[in-house]
């Protein structure tokens, strides 16, 4: 049987023998701990050098390739002098690989574990061969090479600083003698000094599972780990130290025993001929079936889940009532003060608390964050400044805890949508779109259900619908939705080859609906009973007014709206709707007023609160796309949370019922007139 | 039973082989091929002994292993008490005897397919804390404490037999505390731990202290340290007794230790006396300072620990256990102890 020595520079507690199968071969592995010991790990050595195929080195400084030259440790190259001829591995090879090609997979499943992150070395030289990957993830790196190997407690910012250093200390580190008992605490008074806020303050902490025999840990509360592999000593370690998510690159495990690089690196040796190169690497990984994994502590009592959600005022008046600015409202600087407050930062407005999902008993707060900028001014000052503005109140939130962030009312329109501002932010970001798409419809529903001019037969409405607009992203899933509502559905946009497009996919979406297409809205609109009105009109007249049905009810789901406020007090008969705003499960407390009474909040703040009670970091609905799909999750995850409509919105705010009772008259009045 | 041993030329050893032999166990001792001629004739009365070529720094223990057909299908107690006991040790000699040693074992064990006991000599010191009880429980796993290669070999390689038990092997491990020699007769082949202290006192004698008119002793000992001192015959029939009789539980251990606890100082101040040397201790602690001139005194630095450990060895698993073996109090056997000291440096 093949025979591979792993020689550890650590405690001989952990000695072991066990085999290890590879390409078909049993190996015995036997694990040697050298005590922290260079000449005892030179003498096993040379004690076992013509009884073993391969050595395994753990717990040894790295060799570290930079630029043409080797830089090797004289430990090392003593241990590789002592083996003779027989191959010396410390699986950096297998590192160089696996680790990028591990954190990839893991990135697939959650994307934002390193986007616009800081991520933390104790130690970087030691991951110096594919710190590039995480470069690529993040501009945020920082090392605290001088504290872990000189003991000097600054941080190093940077790949190239990073460079500059290992470049000017090598003669020193690799030649640096050091002990077991010589362990560094980044817990110690002198590893929080000013020089080392940057390290300490960073999202990810990256560490090589052989280094935390000599590290003692900061306090990690919140923080995730990522590490090579995980052995329960070291689990153990990073959970004491409060760590929330550890993810293990390399959970690759032979019966009871955590196999090191090192060592799979060692055994592919002692079955390979000749050198062992990075190709036969590569050839291995294929064949080896690993995944990284996480682990979420679940130690620690378990916070209440955060999310936060960014308002701005929608008026002059309404900087006004931002609290300290009272005495501008009636006043003639309250247009200076709209400029001004424009070019201001966000900052944290008031949370949110008390939210508890029916399903689950899951309990969310939110932190709201004013952007105190009024749509004027989001919609004239340049779309850097704005998407800035908010990647400031992203990183604000993502410190404060929040796991995803909303943009409410103009944030979300400015620009792309959200897109930009997502993807430099360090935290998932939703535009609230897909719930407030639910939340308009429910609305909908819910004034043709008070207005009772429409008969209803099999969960049917027995009437004519119209979206106008309907090409678009938010029309085309407001008419799939509505095509299974409605008996008679009118399509209307300005292209016909788009229309007929949209009418031959309802007809095999809804066959048991009418689906009719048009490009003049106003030919059907004296027959609608709803009309659903989702365009980039920028204001301009759409729909003749005059034509309305009594009694019909408009959803305007368009910004600025295609219904003007002059055109809806014409028509007292008819409901008009701007939205539909939702009421949160549990006993909400607002810490300041956001513009609505009592327990209601916006639908998009909604949105980003249910994906936090569903635990669904993820960027839910953003640019102006909208997704059927989306919609139709968002709505059964609100019925499964408990999330329901509170009002429904008009032009110019609330609508109660008996405002609807009222126009119900006017309605029934006209009719019968 | 159908026992091996190891360790079997060594004070312990000697003792247990002749011991369990009498009672009737057959014993295979496993000695290395140097030291096989001495065994042979140490046993030269018993004839009932096997012996097995083997050296427990080799990784399969006994060479042609699959030949010795008796020691993979009949062997039913494994008894290892090889070990390397020097204080002054270095840790690669240490390391061979004791962790690379237990390793092997515990690998050979894998292929006894008879074994069903498997009794460990590990040591009191594998616990080096200062202060507070010890418990036959506890395992520290804080590799900084150890001040000797010795104690910290052994507490790896007390960590290696813990952690791979083997599901139908029973496990007892002895930790013995400092041996001394017999209680009757104070024989001993192994003149060290307090044998350095009687040295010292030898030597303050032959340097005519008392013509100093001091009547307070300096010296680096606590005042409520502890020794763990036990005879050996005491240990050998305390642990054959263990053999003869194991527990049921799958693991267990036994502070094989005396009680009540021996001060270090009254047990020193006994030893001057019997010494003709009738001074006082004046307990200065560890003075790390002076620690490093011990051996100009003939006392190992390493030792210095060991005279001030404050700890309390809790034997409450043995107690429980075995409530019948108990202990000769120290003043009863010092006297045989230094008359066959004394004997020997004549």
């Amino acid at each position: 049987m093949k025979e591979v020595i792993k020689i550890s520079f650590e405690s001989a507690a952990e000695n072991t023998d066990y085999d290890y199968f590879i390409n078909g071969e049993t190996i015995h592995v036997r694990q040697l701990g050298a005590e922290y010991d260079i000449n005892l790990a030179i003498e096993l050595v040379r004690r076992f050098r013509d009884e073993c195929d391969a050595f395994a080195i753990y717990g040894f400084p790295h060799e570290i390739k930079l630029n043409k030259n080797l830089y090797v440790h004289k430990f090392v190259r003593e241990i590789k002098k002592a083996a003779g001829g027989v191959p010396v591995h410390d699986g950096a090879l297998l590192r160089k690989a696996v680790m990028p090609w591990a954190l990839k997979k893991y990135i697939d499943q959650d994307k934002f574990v390193l986007a616009n992150k800081t991520i933390a070395f104790y130690s970087g030289i030691v991951h110096w061969n594919y710190l590039n990957f995480f470069e690529d993830h993040s501009s945020h790196l920082v090392f605290a090479d001088l504290y872990f190997s000189l003991g000097i407690p600054l941080t190093i910012k940077g790949i190239p600083a990073l460079e500059k250093f290992f470049k000017f200390n090598s003669p020193f580190l690799t030649r640096m003698i050091f002990k077991g008992n010589s362990k560094r605490s980044f817990s110690a008074s002198e590893a929080q000094t000013v020089g080392m806020k940057e390290f300490h303050k960073a999202d990810i902490f990256v560490v090589h599972e052989s280094q935390l025999k000599f590290i003692e840990l900061n306090n990690l509360t919140g923080k995730t780990i990522i590490i090579d592999r995980l052995t329960p000593a070291s689990e153990a370690k990073i959970t004491a130290a409060g760590a929330e998510k550890v993810i293990v690159l390399f959970p690759l495990e032979s019966s009871e025993n955590l196999v090191s690089s090192s060592v799979i690196e060692a055994a592919l040796s002692a079955v390979h001929d000749g050198v062992l190169t990075e190709e036969d690497i590569l050839i291995q990984l294929e064949k080896m079936n690993f995944r990284p994994k996480a682990i979420l502590n679940t130690t620690p009592v378990p916070l209440k889940e955060k999310f936060a959600f960014v308002i701005h005022p929608l008026s002059k008046k309404q900087i006004a009532q931002i609290p300290g600015l009272e005495f501008l409202d009636g006043t003639p600087l309250i247009d200076a003060a709209e400029k001004i407050s424009g070019m201001l930062p966000g900052y944290h407005y008031c949370k949110i608390t008390g939210i508890k999902s029916e399903a689950t008993g899951k309990e969310v707060e939110g932190d709201l964050f004013l952007l105190p900028s009024t749509p004027k001014m989001l919609l004239s000052n340049p779309v850097e400044k704005v998407y800035s503005s908010l990647v400031d109140i992203c990183h604000k939130a993502h410190v404060a805890g929040a796991k995803i962030i909303g943009l409410g009312a103009y944030t979300k329109i400015v620009g792309d949508a959200g897109v930009t501002v997502n993807e430099r932010s360090p935290i998932p970001l939703t535009t609230g779109n897909s719930l407030s798409s639910a939340s308009t419809l429910w609305a909908a529903s819910f004034g043709i259900e008070k207005m009772g001019l429409v008969r209803k037969e099999n969960n049917q409405h027995q009437g004519t619908c119209i979206v106008i607009g309907s090409t678009g992203s938010i029309g085309k899933v407001c008419a799939k939705i509505l095509s299974k509502q409605w008996k008679r559905i009118v399509v209307a946009a300005p292209r016909p080859y788009k229309v007929l497009e949209l009418v031959e996919y309802l007809k095999e979406f809804s066959p048991q609906t009418e689906i009719i297409g048009t490009t003049n809205p106003n030919k059907y609109t004296p027959e609608a009973d709803l009309i659903v009105t989702s365009t980039s009109a920028q204001g301009e007249r759409i729909l003749n007014i005059d034509l309305v049905k009594p009694g019909c009810v408009i959803c305007d789901v368009s910004r600025p709206f295609d219904i003007s406020l002059e055109d809806a007090a014409r028509r007292p008969d008819v409901l008009i709707i701007a939205s539909g705003e939702v009421e949160l499960p549990g006993k909400i407390k607002i810490g300041k007023t956001i513009g609505l009474h009592g327990e209601t909040v916006y639908a998009c703040l909604a949105e980003t609160a249910l994906l936090a009670m569903e635990g669904l970091h993820e960027s839910f609905s953003l640019s102006r796309e909208l997704s059927y799909e989306k919609v139709v999750q968002i709505d059964r995850l609100s019925r499964k949370h408990g999330i329901r409509l509170a009002s429904i919105m008009g032009h110019s705010g609330e609508i109660k019922e008996s405002e609807i009772e009222l126009c119900r008259q006017y309605a029934l009045k006209k009719l019968q007139g | 039973m159908n026992l091996l041993l190891t360790g079997s030329t060594g004070l312990i050893g000697q003792r247990i082989v002749r011991r369990l032999s009498q009672e009737g166990h057959k014993i295979s001792l496993l000695v290395r091929p140097q030291s096989i001629y001495k065994a042979k004739e140490i046993f030269s009365d018993l004839n009932s002994l096997t012996f097995i070529e083997g050296d427990i720094e080799d990784k399969d223990v006994v060479k042609n292993i699959y030949t010795v057909s008796h020691l993979l299908n009949e062997i039913e107690g494994l008894i290892h008490l090889a070990a390397f006991y020097d204080l002054k040790a270095g840790l690669s000699e240490a390391y061979l005897k004791n962790v690379l040693g237990t390793q092997n074992i515990i690998h050979l064990m894998g292929k006894m397919n008879s074994l069903r006991h498997f009794h460990y000599f590990s040591s009191y010191a594998v616990n080096p804390i200062q202060k507070g009880s010890v418990s036959e429980n506890d395992l520290t796993q804080n590799d900084f404490l150890f001040e000797d290669h010795y104690s910290k070999t052994k507490n790896h390689a007390e960590h290696l037999v813990r952690k791979h038990t083997l599901s139908h092997v029973q496990t007892v491990i002895h930790r013995p505390g400092i041996i001394i020699g017999d209680s009757n007769s104070g024989l001993t082949t192994k003149f060290d731990g307090v044998y350095f202290f009687f040295d010292f006192v030898r030597l303050l004698k032959k340097m005519n202290i008392m013509k100093a008119r001091i009547s307070h002793l300096p010296m680096l000992v606590h005042e409520n340290a502890y020794l763990p001192v036990l005879p050996v015959d005491i240990l050998t029939e305390w642990s054959c007794h263990i053999i003869n009789h194991p527990p049921v539980e799958k693991l267990k251990t036994y502070h094989l230790v005396p009680t009540p606890a021996i001060r270090t100082k009254d047990f020193m101040e006994a030893s001057m006396t019997l010494l003709e040397l009738p001074m006082k201790l004046l307990p200065l602690g560890q003075v790390k300072a002076i620690t490093p001139l011990l051996p100009l005194l003939k006392i190992p630095k390493e030792a210095a620990f060991y005279m001030n450990q404050l700890a309390y060895f809790d034997r409450s698993n043995f107690e429980t256990d075995y409530p019948q073996l108990n202990c000769k109090e120290y003043a009863e056997y010092l006297p045989n102890i230094i008359k066959a000291y004394l004997e020997k440096e004549e």
